[in-house]
């Protein structure tokens, strides 16, 4: 194949690696004779191969920074206790109303609060916190979690039926 | 069977990207995780060019990935922009002086001015890998591929043949 039905292949993107390189070595051995011949040899000439970097080796690091270690011990805990908030929001929720069809929203039974308790918890990571403090209040505990940018979210627990299980409410983020 | 190179990158993909992705969640670094992991799969293609034996390819990705994010974090640290990856520019600083003729200069601003998908489908071709492998590392058909290389030189030979 000649060097002009070469460069037609290659500007339609039909020509193989080979072909490519080919291509390549005749401008090296014979140049250009036309202006077309001039443009397609800038042109491969522009285009560079990649040449990548050496990596440093970082598993660890990568490790570290995704999932902080002293955090994993509270992971399942903390969804856990996600879990059993939502339960209780759910019961209060789809058991509670049926039962006083009518009845107008007062304060005691707006559900509004217990919403954006749902929408806290939803956002809520304990992956992402650099550490959990549980701090016992009464009965129960104020559950504060430590986040690497500085906030912080606190969430209490109050133990119900006798702490067979908890109610957990989000206190700011 | 043997798995061809192209299949075993299609595979290997969404495990870089989830390794990726994770990481710039957790870390808020600015960028694109799909540049990791064209990363990744380049090298691990010019791995299995050079001859390496690899026991585990996706393992090594996985790896290779991870030391790719720290790379790019290391270099950009959380939510800044404007820095690409070195591999993305060739692995040329810009502030390296380069002595160019007024020709190079001219085909580089060319070049430049494509966007950077583009440009990068060119790169990839220029280092040598097929249509079947430039589609499994960017995750495009190879018929986009295609055209996309096709317009981008027909692009290019319109504008350097216009200076």
């Amino acid at each position: 194949m000649d060097r002009k039905d070469l460069i037609r292949l290659y500007l339609d993107a039909e020509t193989t690696c080979e072909q490519e390189q080919e291509l390549a070595a005749s401008f090296a051995t014979t140049p250009p004779s036309d202006e077309e011949e001039m443009t397609v040899y800038q042109m491969m000439q522009a285009v560079r191969p990649i040449e990548l970097p050496e990596l440093p080796e970082a598993g660890a690091e990568y490790d570290r920074l995704v999932r902080p270690s002293r955090v994993r011990p509270f992971y399942t805990w903390g969804l856990s206790l996600a879990g059993v908030a939502a339960a209780i929001a759910a019961v209060v929720l789809f058991a509670g109303k049926p039962e006083n069809p009518g009845i107008p929203v007062t304060p005691q039974n707006d559900y509004t609060d217990l919403i954006q308790q749902i929408a806290f918890l939803s956002n809520f990571n304990p992956a992402e916190a650099e550490n959990l403090e549980f701090k016992p209040v009464g009965d129960g505990f104020v559950m504060t979690a430590h986040f690497p940018d500085g906030q912080t979210a606190s969430y209490i627990l109050t133990p119900l039926d006798g702490g067979k299980s908890f109610n957990l409410v989000a206190l700011n983020k | 069977m043997e798995k061809t190179l192209e299949t075993e990158l299609t595979e290997i993909r969404p495990k870089v990207l989830a390794t990726a992705l994770k990481f710039f969640r957790a870390s808020r670094l600015d960028g694109d995780p799909e540049d990791v992991v064209q990363d990744v799969l380049l090298r691990l293609w010019l791995t299995r060019r050079d001859g390496v034996q690899i026991q585990s390819a996706e393992a090594w990705a996985v790896s290779t990935a991870k030391n790719s994010c720290i790379s790019l974090w290391r270099k950009k640290g959380p939510v800044r922009s404007g820095v690409f990856p070195e591999w993305l520019t060739d692995g040329n600083d810009a502030s390296t002086p380069i002595e160019q003729s007024e020709a190079e200069r001219m085909a580089d601003e060319a070049l430049e001015r494509l966007p950077a998908g583009t440009r990068r489908l060119l790169q990839l071709r220029a280092t040598g890998l097929s249509l079947d492998e430039i589609a499994a590392i960017t995750g495009r058909t190879k018929g986009g591929v295609k055209t996309s290389i096709s317009a981008a030189r027909q692009e290019l030979m319109k504008t350097f043949k216009t200076k």
